[in-house]
């Protein structure tokens, strides 16, 4: 198989993985797309590298990590941060998923960056907090701080947005219950 | 509360995302191509670099076997002479050079530096210590050397820190008032003996967040910012959470702080494998 096949095979493999990643973190589609056609950009060039790693497929997420972090490196001022917009909503989504799609996103931009990538990676990915911490160049301790911190803004601005959310939206039953 | 809140954050996360679908194969053709691309641009910057070694390597060799004659030896590096041009002089691009391995302090180092020259009392903690080693192909900061953590005063948190160290020829406009500041709700220039802006203090309070910045000119050329704030947020803005209405760093002491000659000493470890 040639490199571009390999190549090719990977992305096929690992795309949604990595756009789904990159949406939660940057709250847009074009965003997303951005960010993961760069780290496969960077993946491509290095990609004997990659394939020696021990574990490639947490290699290439380094990178895309890495890559949306490394955005954070701006001063406190002197710029004004601003958010895309929220996608809207396909229209053919399911009304739930449209709901569930805007009140995340407008949740997640409330977090700081580090923050929404402790998150994703916590709770979206399923990682432990010693990967975590390793992903980011955090401490453990950091991590935890950071989970709990995070947890409790996003857990009250979503209880908040989905409980507004009129009848003819109606919430779906499986929110409402763990919003008990 | 926090059990619920997760299965809440999970949820969601997992329902939000579930149908979402990549392009990969517009992602695949592009990476392949600019992939590439970058490759080339890699060998030949790998290539370049090798040439400059064995520049480094020839001239004193050269010297020594007597070819310091450009008539008799191979001219192998000449210090650029500035010749006369028409054309006008551009901005300054700030570049990373060998006079500006000072900014390439690592995190956990600047916060050595740092707690060493802030106030008895006043520590750091959550320090981000990011891997800054670029990926394939990322291009050179301007500002290598880089610093966020949380801000304690007797062991409690009460705010952040931010400190950056730029390389040398940045614009004016990051040192003067208002120059790149959004909305300062005070600016003031820091000149010398000569009256020459040198640098910039400042005050901006958005929402209930206050963040205190000094940023200064150093005698290399370089700057060194300086600020605290009494958020512990990454990025502090109007909503942010406040540990206190007051910033626990004046300007005065940042402004000390960033004048410490501690921030240019740092010189990065030669690595003999590259």
């Amino acid at each position: 198989m040639s490199t571009d096949e390999e190549f090719s095979a990977f992305v096929a493999a690992r795309a949604d993985h990595l756009y789904r990643q990159a949406w939660l973190l940057t709250g847009t589609r074009q965003a997303a797309e951005d960010l993961v056609q760069t780290a496969l950009t960077k993946t491509y060039a290095a990609w004997s590298r990659v394939c020696r790693a021990d574990d490639p497929v947490a290699y290439v997420h380094g990178v895309l990590m890495k890559t949306f972090l490394s955005d954070r490196r701006r001063r406190w001022s002197g710029e004004v941060p601003h958010g895309d917009l929220p996608d809207r909503p396909a229209p053919h989504d399911p009304t739930d998923t449209q709901v569930d799609r805007l009140a995340l996103v407008d949740a997640l931009a409330g977090l700081g960056r580090t923050d929404r990538a402790v998150v994703v990676l916590r709770y979206w990915d399923d990682r432990s907090v010693a990967d975590t911490a390793q992903v980011l160049g955090l401490s453990e301790a950091a991590v935890k701080n950071r989970s709990l911190r995070a947890l409790r803004r996003l857990g009250d601005a979503l209880s908040d947005a989905l409980s507004d959310v009129p009848e003819t939206h109606p919430v779906p039953d499986h929110i409402r219950g763990s919003q008990r | 509360m926090n059990d619920a809140h997760e299965t809440l954050v999970r949820d969601v996360l997992h329902r939000a995302t579930d149908d979402l679908t990549a392009p990969a194969t517009s992602l695949t053709a592009a990476a392949v191509v600019r992939g590439r691309s970058l490759r080339r641009r890699r060998r030949a910057v790998a290539a370049v670099g090798t040439l400059c070694a064995v520049t480094l390597v020839a001239v004193p060799v050269a010297t020594a076997l007597g070819g310091s004659n450009p008539t008799t030896g191979p001219q192998l590096a000449t210090d650029p002479t500035p010749t006369p041009s028409a054309t006008p002089t551009p901005e300054p691009t700030p570049h990373l050079v060998d006079n500006d391995a000072w900014a390439q302090m690592p995190a956990a180092e600047m916060a050595t530096t740092f707690e060493a020259l802030a106030p008895a009392g006043v520590g750091l903690t959550d320090v981000m210590l990011t891997n800054e080693d670029r990926a394939p192909g990322e291009p050179e900061t301007d500002s290598p050397g880089y610093l966020r953590a949380d801000l304690t005063l007797d062991g409690q948190t009460v705010g952040g820190v931010n400190v950056i160290l730029y390389v040398t020829g940045q614009r004016a406009n990051l040192y003067s008032c208002p120059g790149n500041l959004t909305s300062p709700d005070a600016c003031t220039e820091i000149t010398d003996a000569d009256g020459q802006v040198v640098g910039r203090r400042s005050v901006s309070t958005p929402g209930q967040v206050v963040i205190n910045e000094v940023v200064l000119v150093r005698p290399n050329g370089g700057l060194v910012y300086v600020a605290a704030s009494n958020s512990a947020d990454d990025k502090p803005g109007a909503g942010s959470t406040v540990a206190g209405p007051t910033v626990s760093l004046t300007l005065d002491e940042l402004q000390e702080i960033a004048e410490d000659d501690a921030w240019l000493g740092y010189e990065p470890a030669v690595d003999s494998t590259s």
